[in-house]
């Protein structure tokens, strides 16, 4: 170990060492201010959760729920992904990017939101579609209607992953085995999926963490299902919603039980990943012929077609239809005063201001300091794998908790004085960092895996050529590795960026007076006025979601332009 | 040679210290003198009401900063016993519309008694005896009906006639674990009808979910027909044209106090007071009937379409001293008994 440290030079140690001090001070300390309360009497709370049967319950919920959710969305996500990038379903590169933007869409909606639009069109009772319909032929309350949902929010992560991994992925080796006679789907089965399989694990991983520490979804579909179905998450709600005395110290316990179960699914993951990881030696891909699909495209067509209107056209406009309807008594009356109402508050621009700062400032900090945690991790072995377990932990928290680790932990103001004469002061409550901080700490998990998953594709050689032609460690860093990775830190910004934009239960806990973001606004308008002037902020979220992530697509493609081939 | 910069890092960190507490600028504005400075409020109340009392405060109080945190009871109840549980409440004032949260706060000693002058106009019930907190404004629960799916003779006359057979099926409410209100409510109902209420509601498949607009935005929508929803929501959507109308239960409504406090560990408590006081002027009050509350004045006109203060406040579910005692100390046992009747595992 000793030799091997020696060997690292001390600018990483330097950056280490700082990273490492940064996550445990933003991330770690106001988890461990939160779990402490599940330690507290020899652990007496978390073998009384374990040992009541409601527990036991609520956790077999949650793996079922978790695993259908992965087992639909991993699929669903890297067939998009397989088929929007190397395919020919589409003739022209723009339809394709355009599909893929629209694919990509269901990342900037708050889930709890897609699971009020699916209640309005699927309720047993008297959902739109069972009007439509011959009787009451389809009821989403419950497990399926959860899967449903969490799965649609969920499929973005693992496309966005995928189509980032396949864009740097050396298309050569698909030419090669073509050109040894290998069919379409022969390439498919022994190339390209081995050469998405890491990646995938990664994305896995993290759709099943996603699932578990979901709340709003399971809580409107599933609370209210005849017989109710609670995951622990909403079990967590009811004990901070009991108040008293021991109920923080039972919710921390299951809290702890949450992240213990997330932990496991994502070294489960990264030991696939690990397993089944490919290296390439190649640098900067060039963009592969596609793949025909020949007799099966039209089915492929429709395939995309249908998808995208059931899934995401139909929850989306109803819920743009929501923002134009009089009220939920009359849906079909069309009306544009909930739209006066909210564009004629002052806060709103303001709301949405800050939210676009918060979101880019979180995807640039979280793409950045992901990749350093991850280089890190490949560098350091076992204090590595320390470090990036430290930096995804948070994304297993529910959010309520988190975020009142962060109200404990930053109540106050930290004052750094430097040889008695410059202070720097810390005093984050009611500001906009505190948010920043929220949002970068809980979304830290993808831009670690993301990278970790692109770092572990590059052979070592190709540093190693670096080096040895003379550049120093962080020349050969910036000028060899990120132009490689920069396609998954690219992926990682957005899969943080989109859902920061609408992110609410953080943000309703966290805000200060002037410091509204679209979030809490959406939450304000939901639960206060009414409903459908919130049905107007969430369509104005999705657009700026959408004009958003065609920009970036377009600065994307035009940056791998610029790159020479090969 | 290669530890150089490794040495002057360290040598720095030696010579650094961190010192942690409240923030420099709020120990100076808690040792002047009048109402001055920045009073912080975290409230319930809606956007509408604090836009309109905002001259009103800056007219009477010009040396005073006003910041108005507004979000859900629930939410902000989590946030501030967070910062209480840290040493450090970033609020002043408290005016939300838990009235067993505030009981529990003045219990461990964190609210300041206040014998507010404006308050001599408030009936003598609407204040707690030891000054800790006061009513500023009621929000109402009642029978909540679609009159398209129901006719007004069919509609239920009593809270516990909601859960009848007739309504199986049809009846919904907000969620008591997610809504100060209707765990108000839930336990004013208990504690006259008997536990037997849990049984009946579970039979009649109550679905109890979300906030007050959840379950308003339910009726509405016709999902379900029949169901307990705040007053204020109901005739909100009516001025809008809505379809759900509103019945004053034959034993009375669920007039739910929305209190005032101000805390003892707040940065600012002398111009709190200050504010507190406007709370209960009449530009205030009237601003809060503007948004279909009532407010705590007898002599004012009530919100449009609802009935007075008196009659409103005529009712056996009153928070009367002895209510609120017995009821904190049954608070988490009542939200347990109704969870598990109503299918937690």
């Amino acid at each position: 170990m000793r030799g091997r440290l020696a060997r690292v030079p001390w600018s990483w140690l330097l950056i280490g060492g700082l990273t490492a001090g940064a996550l445990i001070a933003f991330a770690f300390a106001p988890l461990a201010l939160v779990l402490k309360e599940a330690g507290r009497g020899r652990f007496q709370w978390l073998f009384h959760e374990l040992s009541e049967p409601g527990t036991r319950v609520a956790f077999l919920n949650t793996l079922a729920m978790s695993a259908l959710v992965t087992a639909v969305a991993v699929p669903a996500g890297a067939a998009l992904a397989w088929l929007l990038e190397r395919t020919d379903v589409f003739a022209t590169e723009r339809v394709r990017t355009r599909f893929s933007a629209l694919f990509a869409v269901p990342l900037a909606v708050p889930p709890y939101l897609l699971a009020m639009a699916w209640a309005l069109l699927g309720n047993g009772r008297n959902g739109l579609l069972n009007r439509l319909g011959a009787g009451a032929w389809i009821d989403l309350y419950g497990l399926d209607g959860t899967v449903l949902v969490l799965a649609t929010s969920a499929y973005p992560f693992v496309m966005l992953t995928a189509q980032a991994n396949l864009r740097r992925a050396d298309p050569s080796l698909e030419e090669a085995a073509r050109v040894s006679g290998a069919g379409p789907w022969g390439v498919l089965k022994t190339v390209t999926l081995p050469l998405m399989l890491p990646a995938l694990a990664a994305s896995a991983g993290l759709v099943f963490v996603f699932a578990t520490a979901a709340f709003g979804v399971p809580y409107l579909l599933g609370s209210v299902a005849e017989p109710p179905v609670y995951v622990l998450t909403t079990r967590i709600f009811q004990y901070i919603s009991l108040g008293g005395a021991d109920m923080l110290s039972r919710a921390s316990a299951l809290a702890l039980v949450l992240l213990s179960t997330s932990l496991a699914a994502q070294s489960f993951a990264s030991w696939i990943a690990r397993r089944r990881s490919t290296v390439q030696v190649g640098g900067k891909a060039a963009r592969p012929a596609l793949l025909r699909l020949g007799r099966v495209r039209p089915f492929a067509q429709a395939g995309l077609l249908v998808g995208a209107a059931l899934f995401i056209l139909l929850p989306l406009g109803t819920i743009v239809w929501t923002s134009v309807a009089r009220s939920f008594a009359d849906p079909f009356d069309p009306t544009l005063a909930h739209w006066r109402e909210v564009l004629a508050r002052e806060e709103t621009a303001r709301a949405f201001a800050h939210s676009v700062l918060l979101a880019l400032g979180a995807g640039a900090l979280v793409a950045v300091l992901g990749l350093v945690v991850a280089r890190l991790s490949k560098q350091f072995g076992r204090p590595g794998a320390v470090l990036a377990a430290m930096a995804a932990s948070p994304y297993a928290v529910p959010g309520t908790v988190l975020a009142i680790g962060l109200l404990l932990a930053f109540a106050y103001e930290y004052r750094l004085i430097v040889l008695d004469t410059v202070t720097f002061a810390l005093y984050l409550p009611g500001t906009l960092g505190l948010l920043l901080v929220a949002y970068a700490v809980k979304y830290m998990a993808f831009g670690v895996r993301g990278a970790r998953a692109a770092l572990d594709q590059i052979h070592p050689s190709l540093e190693e050529a670096a080096r040895t032609s003379g550049a120093g460690p962080l020349k050969s860093a910036v000028d060899v590795v990120l132009p490689l990775v920069s396609p998954a830190v690219g992926a990682a910004f957005l899969i943080v960026a989109l859902p920061c934009l609408s992110e609410l239960t953080m943000s309703v806990l966290l805000f200060g007076a002037g410091t509204e973001t679209a979030g809490t606004l959406l939450f304000e308008l939901q639960s206060y006025a009414d409903p459908p002037a919130a049905a107007v902020v969430a369509t104005m979220v999705v657009a700026v979601a959408v004009a958003g992530d065609s920009l970036a697509r377009r600065l994307q493609r035009r940056a791998e332009g610029r790159m020479p081939p090969g | 040679m290669r530890c150089a910069p490794l040495l002057a890092v360290a040598l720095v960190a030696a010579g650094c210290r961190v010192e942690v507490g409240p923030p420099e600028a709020r120990q100076t504005a808690a040792a002047a003198h009048g109402p001055s400075g920045t009073v912080m409020v975290y409230t319930s109340m809606y956007r509408e009401v604090i836009d309109a009392v905002k001259p009103t405060l800056a007219e009477a109080l010009p040396g005073v900063e006003v910041k108005w945190l507004q979000g859900g009871s629930e939410k902000l109840a989590t946030r501030l016993d967070a910062e209480l549980a840290a040493g450090a409440p970033q609020a002043d004032l408290v005016l939300t519309s838990d009235p067993l949260w505030y009981e529990r706060l003045r219990r461990e000693g964190h609210l300041l008694p206040y014998a507010s002058l404006p308050a001599l106009r408030l009936r003598r019930d609407l204040i707690h005896p030891t000054g800790a907190y006061l009513t500023s404004r009621l929000s109402t629960m009642v029978i909540a009906y679609n009159s398209r799916l129901v006719s007004e003779d069919e509609a239920p006359r009593t809270f516990a006639a909601l859960f009848d057979d007739r309504w199986a099926g049809k009846v919904t409410c907000p969620d008591p674990l997610a809504s100060g209100t209707a765990f108000s409510t839930l336990a004013q109902l208990l504690h006259h009808e008997g536990p037997g209420l849990l049984a009946r509601m579970k039979a009649a498949k109550l679905v109890a979910s979300g906030g007050n607009s959840s379950a308003f935005t339910r009726l509405e929508s016709g999902e379900h027909q029949v169901g307990f929803v705040l007053l204020e929501n109901v005739l909100a959507a009516r001025a809008k044209g809505s379809p759900v109308a509103y019945r004053i239960p034959d034993e009375g409504a669920v007039p739910v106090p929305g209190p005032l406090a101000i805390l003892k560990a707040g940065p600012n408590p002398e111009a709190a007071k200050a504010v507190y006081d406007l709370i209960l002027s009449e530009p205030v009050q009237r601003a809060i009937v503007a948004a279909h509350m009532h407010g705590v004045f007898e002599d004012l006109p009530p919100p449009d379409d609802a009935p007075d203060l008196t009659h409103v406040l005529d009712t056996r579910y009153r928070f009367t001293p002895e209510f609120v005692d017995a009821t904190v100390e049954e608070a988490q046992a009542i939200r347990q008994r109704f969870a598990e009747a109503m299918g937690a595992p």
